[in-house]
């Protein structure tokens, strides 16, 4: 009777064990594992840095060097890549102390002493795969302060478009207005560029008679800029010859028609609207005029393309659609590009709340007699 | 003795068994503590239920052709008119949108770049090469609406000029269809393309004439 009462105590303590290590290692048919989220209040990408400062109410434009770059400026390049440091959840303790299993002296007890205490621990699983890094942007027309005036009513003109870079990440930002651009002043690969939240540039200032009725006032930008990939990419490509440079894929966002290619544009003619791509590769492209071309083909690769004239490394793209109100025009392509954006990463972004009152918000005076051309 | 060693083995499986618990509940606290953290934005809910935001889109429509009229000014062309413009394709595999090209003579080369007409789903393109600027004529019977708008203004027979990042472009409509010429500068000056003022953006634009039907 000792006996037996003694061996199912050790069964009870062996079978406890046991259960422990079942429910440490959930992959082993355990309870399903759950995938971390990425933290909310600071997803990749976010949150973003204030607007540039421009200091001492110097508007100085970059000096370009003889090749049309932007040099580095001193002091504002930093090393990050851009990206906020997140805590892998994954590489959390899974078992913190206390919640091991229990080591119980069993060698006085007379059960079998050749019985084994606990199972060898299993092979570590598979860390699960990251989340797919959502992103921040500002809502539909919040153009940066003293940049213009936006649009904020917005519709998604193009839905079911996708997005028109096909992996790389990327930011919808002025680049005039941020590091690197004629305004801002500083340097194109700045860290801060392509960690900042999405903001719309449709409708920004610009110097040229241009005008749409989706704006509030002439003289605007009549497409979206979008900064692409990291600061590290930024210096590669700045490194590399202008011709050979092919880092970030551009696609075709519909299936449509090369209808024309310039000096620094491609045209994709689909049903009802026309998409502009400007400073592409012009020496990479991977189609021709009068071509047919499917959603998602590629089409060449992001570059600073400008007949020319120096512009930072991104792509310019614009919509003209034939609207029932209005007939042939530009209209604001942000939702749109925000929504596919969205679709290809499977994941929504996160709007921001409007910047209203904020005292720390830079307000840019654009000098007289500036030019603002792209 | 042994009744005593007994039920202290007993209560070590009870402890054990108990810690095995906190071990399973821990990572279902803390999700849900993070789910509910402050400031919290509802998108992030949506990422994982897997959900995208729906947001207000333009739908397309297709126009309605008057082709009788179309026709009509076609025929009345003369042949000394027509004669030495750029020909397309008129009948029912014609694009479905009526033809409009350049009334007069055009080069049929410059350069290496041709003259390209193209029909499409939804209408037609027509491209010509020029010294300082190419051309493209587009057509189209898509409209694109966007949700919640009231009845579409009646297009008018203005010729609607807008400089653009390329060069400029010239809208129109005629017969219920709606027409872009887009003008894109092979070159810029002082960093703007000006290559074509609106005069004679508008004056090319007013030069097209019907040149294909169904």
């Amino acid at each position: 009777m000792r006996n037996i009462l003694a061996a199912a105590a050790a069964a009870l303590l062996l079978s406890s064990i046991a259960a422990c290590d079942f429910v440490r290692f959930p992959g082993d048919g355990g309870p399903e594992p759950t995938i971390p989220e990425a933290p909310p209040e600071t997803p990749p990408g976010a949150p973003g840095p204030p607007p540039p400062v421009v200091e001492d109410s110097e508007f100085e434009r970059p000096v370009e060097t003889p090749d049309g770059e932007t040099p580095p400026e001193p002091g504002r390049d930093t090393p990050s890549d851009g990206t906020t440091p997140q805590p892998d959840p994954v590489d959390a303790p899974a078992d913190p102390p206390g919640d091991a299993p229990v080591d119980v002296p069993v060698s006085e007890t007379p059960v079998e002493p050749e019985t084994p205490v606990a199972e060898p621990p299993p092979e570590p699983q598979p860390e699960p795969e990251p989340v797919a890094p959502v992103f921040s942007y500002f809502q539909p027309g919040a153009l940066l302060a003293g940049s213009g005036g936006g649009f904020p009513e917005q519709v998604v003109h193009a839905p079911g478009m996708l997005f028109p870079i096909k992996s790389a990440p990327a930011v919808l930002q002025s680049q005039v207005f941020a590091f690197g651009g004629g305004v801002a002043g500083g340097d194109q690969c700045d860290a801060r560029n392509y960690g900042a939240p999405w903001r719309d540039n449709f409708c920004e200032t610009r110097s040229a008679n241009r005008t749409t009725p989706f704006c509030p006032v002439a003289r605007i930008h009549q497409g979206q800029d979008i900064r692409v990939g990291t600061a590290a990419d930024c210096k590669t490509l700045r490194g590399q010859k202008a011709d050979v440079r092919g880092l970030h894929e551009v696609v075709a966002v519909e299936d449509g028609i090369i209808s024309s290619i310039s000096t620094y544009t491609v045209k994709l003619r689909a049903e009802g609207s026309i998409y502009n791509y400007m400073h592409l590769n012009m020496k990479r492209l991977a189609v021709t005029a009068g071509q047919s071309v499917k959603a998602g083909d590629l089409l060449g690769y992001v570059s600073n393309d400008f007949g020319g004239t120096p512009t930072t490394i991104h792509l310019h793209f614009e919509i003209i659609q034939n609207t029932a109100e209005h007939g042939w025009v530009h209209v604001p392509p942000y939702l749109s590009l925000v929504s596919a954006y969205e679709r290809r990463e499977s994941g929504p972004g996160e709007q921001l709340e409007p910047e209203i009152g904020v005292a720390s918000a830079e307000v840019f005076v654009i000098p007289e007699g500036f030019e603002i051309i792209e | 003795m042994n009744r005593t060693l007994l039920f202290s083995g007993l209560l070590v499986s009870t402890l054990t068994l108990t810690a095995c618990d906190r071990v399973f509940q821990r990572p279902a606290d803390t999700s849900g503590t993070e789910a509910a953290a402050p400031g919290t934005p509802d998108t992030a809910e949506k990422v994982a239920d897997g959900e995208l935001p729906v947001r207000p889109e333009s739908a397309s429509s297709s126009a309605v052709i008057d082709w009788e009229a179309a026709r009509r000014d076609l025929a009345a062309r003369s042949a000394e008119d027509i004669e030495g413009s750029f020909s397309v394709q008129s009948g029912g595999d014609a694009a479905p949108v009526p033809v409009f090209l350049p009334s007069g003579p055009v080069a049929a080369q410059s350069g290496d770049v041709a003259v390209r007409f193209q029909p499409t789903n939804d209408g037609y393109y027509a491209f010509f090469p020029a010294e300082a600027y190419d051309i493209i004529v587009n057509g189209t019977n898509v409209v694109m609406t966007e949700p919640g708008a009231g009845v579409a203004p009646a297009r008018t027979m203005a010729f609607n000029f807008q400089p653009t990042t390329n060069g400029g472009q010239v809208a129109f409509s005629r017969y219920g269809a709606d027409y872009l010429v887009e003008f894109e500068c092979k070159e810029l000056v002082n960093g703007l393309p000006a290559c074509i003022t609106q005069d004679e953006a508008v004056a090319f634009a007013r030069d097209l004439a019907i040149s294909g039907t169904r």
